[in-house]
């Protein structure tokens, strides 16, 4: 059954600019990652959406935090009890 | 409480914790109480409490300074043109909510198919 | 005459120049500078928001920790908070946070 996750993080890379994307739970436990994201990340991922979060006060406006360089940006998207990090270049 | 020096018999433990020194005295028998002791032996005591005082304070200082959060790194020189350059293109938001969204369906059907099978099992007789 | 607030304590008071950048920016709706210490200047929609600069300094924090290939510095030199109308706008610079909340208006579709 895990193969539905394995093969849509597999089928994201398949994007030339994306380079990694990770996918963690609420509590910061990495689900599945690829590419230049890590298990290393899953926490501070799960944790800057979470504070995100705390910048609204309207529950259905979803943040999406961005720490951008010159060269590519991280995204990070929280849907339902999961927190998703895409590594994208600048293309 | 005593309010007088009385006489060895008095058991420490009479003296509460309100009057407990700081760290435990060198030596327990030169104990001042309420103050009315005039003794040399009673006022080096009291010293020892005031630099035992000194010395947590100094340490608890030392500890607090050391805790402080590590300062933080410069990400720029130019801060204002980094906070006026183009914000993230929108169709590279529209694509991380997809990717979420993709996500979850995907781990939700792990979920959903393992309730599937518990309700099956129930339903076999 | 227009004096950008400052709401800073006396001792760590920003100059004008540096909060008047902040007011040039197009589509700012309104700006934090903030230290270790404390805000140091406010203005507009985040004028005295001590929550709000809370949390943006929780999240940078966080973000700092973030390493790639155990690079020592960050890998980037903004973290932006998209929503859906506006965005807060985050860097440092000389051990100074700062924050600008700007439109985010992108989302209006272009079609002619």
């Amino acid at each position: 059954m895990e193969a539905t996750l394995e093969q849509h993080l597999d089928d994201t890379m398949k994007n030339p600019a994306i380079v990694g994307v990770l996918c963690t739970d609420a509590q910061g436990h990495n689900l599945g990652c690829r590419g230049s994201l890590s298990d290393e990340h899953g926490g501070v991922v799960s944790v800057l959406a979470k504070q995100a979060a705390a910048l609204t006060k309207d529950p259905t406006d979803t943040p999406t935090v961005c720490l951008e360089s010159d060269t590519g940006n991280v995204l990070v998207r929280t849907h339902g009890t999961i927190t998703v990090a895409v590594h994208k270049m600048v293309s | 409480m005593g309010c007088c020096y009385s006489s060895e018999s008095e058991t420490p433990e009479q003296d509460g914790d309100e009057r407990k020194p700081l760290i435990p005295h060198p030596n327990p028998d030169s104990k001042p109480l309420n103050g009315t002791e005039r003794n040399p032996a009673n006022i080096s005591s009291t010293r020892t409490d005031e630099q035992a005082l000194l010395w947590i304070i100094n340490k608890t200082a030392h500890t607090l300074s050391q805790k402080k959060p590590p300062s933080l790194p410069s990400l720029t020189s130019q801060p204002h043109q980094v906070l006026a350059s183009d914000l993230v293109p929108y169709s590279d938001i529209q694509q991380v909510c997809k990717v979420a969204a993709y996500t979850y369906s995907a781990i939700s059907q792990i979920k959903v198919d393992a309730k599937e099978e518990l309700v099956v099992q129930f339903a076999i007789p | 005459m227009q004096n950008p607030t400052a709401n800073g304590t006396d001792h760590n008071r920003i100059s004008t120049a540096l909060t008047q950048g902040l007011e040039r920016i197009t589509g700012q709706l309104g700006y934090l500078v903030i230290s270790e210490d404390g805000v140091l200047a406010s203005s507009g929609e985040l004028e005295n928001d001590e929550r709000t600069a809370g949390v943006i300094m929780q999240m940078i924090r966080t973000a700092c920790r973030f390493k790639l290939h155990g690079a020592v510095e960050p890998p980037f030199k903004r973290m932006s908070v998209m929503f859906e109308d506006y965005a807060y706008a985050v860097t440092i610079s000389g051990q100074k946070v700062f924050v600008v909340k700007r439109q985010n208006n992108q989302r209006e579709p272009v079609m002619a």
